[in-house]
């Protein structure tokens, strides 16, 4: 097949793609009003799931109610080319599926503004030639491949998760109703290309942490989460906020040191309460696809002690990895609805397969290790995740069921003991934990002494934080 | 048995993590990067605060101390000058400056990104005797951010170091840049390797400086080829204090 350039391929994509949606528009009716616009949303995630142009163009026609074998009048859609009609497939066979990919992915908008536009015959020439399609060309030639030899990796936890339902994890723009998987540029360094590799963010993870600390030692404490001091709630489950009013510019030892001895989670996690910013100990990365273009990145992980070049050879490409799954909301048949109307909506989700894995790292930012304890709560953490068996989003709808792996490797300071330290430290300081999380502590309270004098008078909310301080010191 | 003083500590920590002189030699420090390092491309990427920030971490929790913070608003110091790292140190232009370049990429060109963040307060956690939670402004707003970050592939650093001393400090450093928390700026590995230029932490082939100079005045930042501002010339680049006339290395990648 002769090598053609991106814009060549975007060219006669976006060409036979507006000859189907040109075909079908008079059977859409005021669909077609929205049509650009689920177009863009639509191409990306749909060629995302489709092993071919052929899947891919008929899922696209599929989606909006075009046969494309009998679209135009009863015959095929067909694209001109001086003056000869082509036919659809002849097209889509000479365009590289996985260049043709990329390229949508470049513009879905693009596209779908160039199927839907409307133009007079005698002007497409001008208006819909090739030199649109030139930005396409923006290929970086392949930078040669980076070789990780030598390179000691940091200490650092490892683990596998297996999918056992498919994954959702929402792309940072969706279109339309199809919501992608979350991908991100990055460098293979065996093959010199930057891929775009499907991963669930190491915040996400985090988040999940926490929020399930904070309802374990909810439970453990039995206070229920409606009875939280609001900041301190706001602290264990979001990370916390700098309110309005804080004083700024100080740094209040007694509390922070106070609320670390009493919160191993805190301790661990960090955030923000009683307006001290507090970094945690915990490093949480991506967890990332196991495909072919992350072997080099997820070996240490599997456990893998070859050559990463066979490791890749092994794993699927990671455009093998996804699936979209359709969804609809109908009205209930039995109810009424007002005004007579039906509602029924369609979404679609772009999701991890079944049976695909994840390679997880963290890491425990300390010189010589963090107190055991700290593991202990970071061991909890991931047990109660184990337990949960979840990950990413629409839970409860059946996605993100998964299998995690323990944790291992790292360095012998970072090993995690088991999570009864943790827990043996909360039951011991039950009473103090109760009354901090319902607000009737403050901890290092006693050393209000030594805080920093309130700021009287100006502007911004320091007023608010003088009455705050003198009720304190009271 | 009571806990030292940060001071002390630090001295302490001097004996194990300082470069020893015998060991100093020219170095070329390598990282591979997994993902994007959270920070503008305009941001040069420093090794010195990481590097800091583990040792004065060390001597702080040997000094009974949470963390950092917590140790440097109870006994403040200098952390230029008193926090120890394998690296060999220079005086410019009366300044001491630590004999470690900023990174310059390796294996593709850097390249921007952007990472986006999301936060939501537990509705629930915050409800405690209110009728509304509000989640568009204030401490329980939702958020959505995007975090600028730049994809590098790896980085070079070259410094004057004690290369075990370094390669021990490094493996500790398991992410860079912000957000490092949260997946960004994931390190794959670290390596120290023998360096060709010892100049080579102070200029780049071309001349320019390899990290911020001081200078005493702005024409011997033009003699270089380079811009002047009066900035930090040490770690911790983010102090307001001790700022000096520096001569400046290209930034943005």
């Amino acid at each position: 097949m002769i090598k053609l350039k991106s814009s060549e391929i975007a060219y006669q994509f976006a060409r036979v793609l507006r000859a189907a949606m040109q075909a079908g528009r008079p059977a859409m009716g005021s669909r077609w009003d929205r049509a650009s616009g689920e177009l863009s949303g639509c191409l990306p995630a749909l060629a995302s799931a489709a092993p071919t142009s052929a899947v891919f163009f008929a899922s696209v026609c599929q989606r909006f109610g075009i046969d494309p074998a009998s679209a135009d009048g009863g015959r095929p859609v067909v694209v001109w080319d001086d003056g000869s009609p082509v036919p659809f497939f002849s097209v889509l066979a000479r365009l590289p599926w996985l260049q043709l990919r990329a390229v949508i992915r470049q513009s879905p908008a693009t596209f779908a503004a160039y199927a839907t536009t409307f133009c007079k015959r005698e002007d497409e020439a001008a208006l819909l030639g090739p030199e649109i399609f030139e930005p396409f060309d923006t290929e970086e030639a392949p930078a040669a491949p980076f070789d990780l030899a030598g390179f000691t990796p940091p200490d650092r936890l490892s683990s596998v998760i297996v999918l056992e339902s498919p994954l959702a994890h929402g792309a940072d723009v969706s279109g339309s109703n199809v919501v992608g998987f979350r991908r991100e540029a990055r460098f293979d360094p065996l093959t010199g290309r930057s891929v775009d590799l499907p991963f669930v963010s190491g915040n996400s993870i985090r988040g999940l942490w926490r929020d399930l600390l904070a309802y374990d030692l909810c439970a453990l404490t039995g206070v229920a989460p409606a009875e939280l001091d609001r900041e301190v709630g706001n602290a264990i489950f979001a990370g916390g906020a700098i309110d309005a009013g804080a004083t700024m510019g100080a740094v209040d030892v007694g509390v922070r040191r106070a609320v670390r001895d009493l919160s191993p989670a805190w301790a661990l996690l960090g955030g923000v309460v009683h307006n001290e910013l507090m970094e945690g100990r915990l490093l949480v990365s991506d967890a990332v696809l196991v495909c072919r273009e992350s072997a080099w990145l997820v070996a240490p992980a599997l456990g893998y002690q070859g050559d990463a070049r066979d490791l890749a050879a092994s794993l699927p490409p990671a455009d093998a990895c996804t699936v979209i799954r359709q969804a609809t909301r109908k009205n209930h048949a039995d109810i009424p609805q007002r005004d007579g109307g039906s509602t029924q909506m369609i979404f679609h989700t772009e999701a991890l397969e079944t049976g695909c894995r994840l390679a997880h790292y963290v890491g425990l930012r300390a010189l010589a290790g963090v107190p055991s304890v700290v593991r202990s709560a970071l061991r909890r953490a991931i047990d109660l995740s184990a337990q949960a068996g979840c990950l990413g989003a629409k839970n409860a709808a059946g996605f993100g069921l998964v299998r995690w792996g323990a944790y291992g490797g790292g360095s012998a300071v970072d090993a995690l003991p088991s999570a009864d330290e943790y827990l043996a430290h909360v039951a011991a300081r039950r009473d103090d934990l109760r009354a901090w999380l319902t607000g009737a502590l403050r901890p290092g309270a006693a050393q209000a002494a030594d805080a920093p004098p309130p700021s009287t008078g100006g502007k911004r909310g320091k007023s608010k934080a003088a009455p705050a301080a003198t009720q304190e010191a009271a | 048995m009571t806990a030292p003083s940060l001071k002390a500590a630090l001295a302490a920590a001097a004996e194990q993590w300082a470069a020893r002189p015998e060991a100093v030699q020219p170095v070329r420090i390598e990282a591979a990067f997994a993902a994007p390092i959270g920070g503008p491309a305009s941001s040069p990427l420093s090794l010195e605060g990481v590097l800091q920030w583990l040792v004065l971490d060390a001597a702080a929790s040997a000094a009974g101390y949470p963390g950092p913070f917590e140790a440097c608003a109870a006994e403040p110091v200098d952390a230029a000058a008193e926090v120890p790292l394998p690296l060999a140190r220079a005086v410019e232009a009366d300044v001491a400056v630590w004999m470690v370049s900023d990174a310059e990429p390796v294996g593709a060109p850097a390249r921007g990104a952007v990472r986006w963040v999301r936060k939501r307060a537990d509705i629930e956690a915050v409800s405690r005797g209110a009728t509304k939670v509000v989640i568009n402004t204030g401490a329980t707003k939702s958020l959505n951010m995007a975090i600028p970050a730049t994809l590098w592939v790896g980085a070079r650093w070259h410094a004057l170091a004690d290369p075990d001393r370094l390669r021990a400090l490094l493996r500790r450093a398991g992410a860079l840049g912000s957000q490092r928390a949260g997946g960004l700026g994931h390190v794959v590995g670290w390596r120290v390797l023998p360096g060709d230029r010892p100049d080579a932490w102070r200029l780049r082939p071309d001349g320019t400086p390899a990290r911020r100079l001081p200078v005493a005045i702005r024409d011997d930042a033009r003699a270089l080829g380079a811009e002047a501002a009066v900035v930090r010339a040490s770690a911790p680049m983010w102090l307001p204090t001790g700022r000096v006339l520096c001569a400046l290395p290209r930034q943005g990648v």
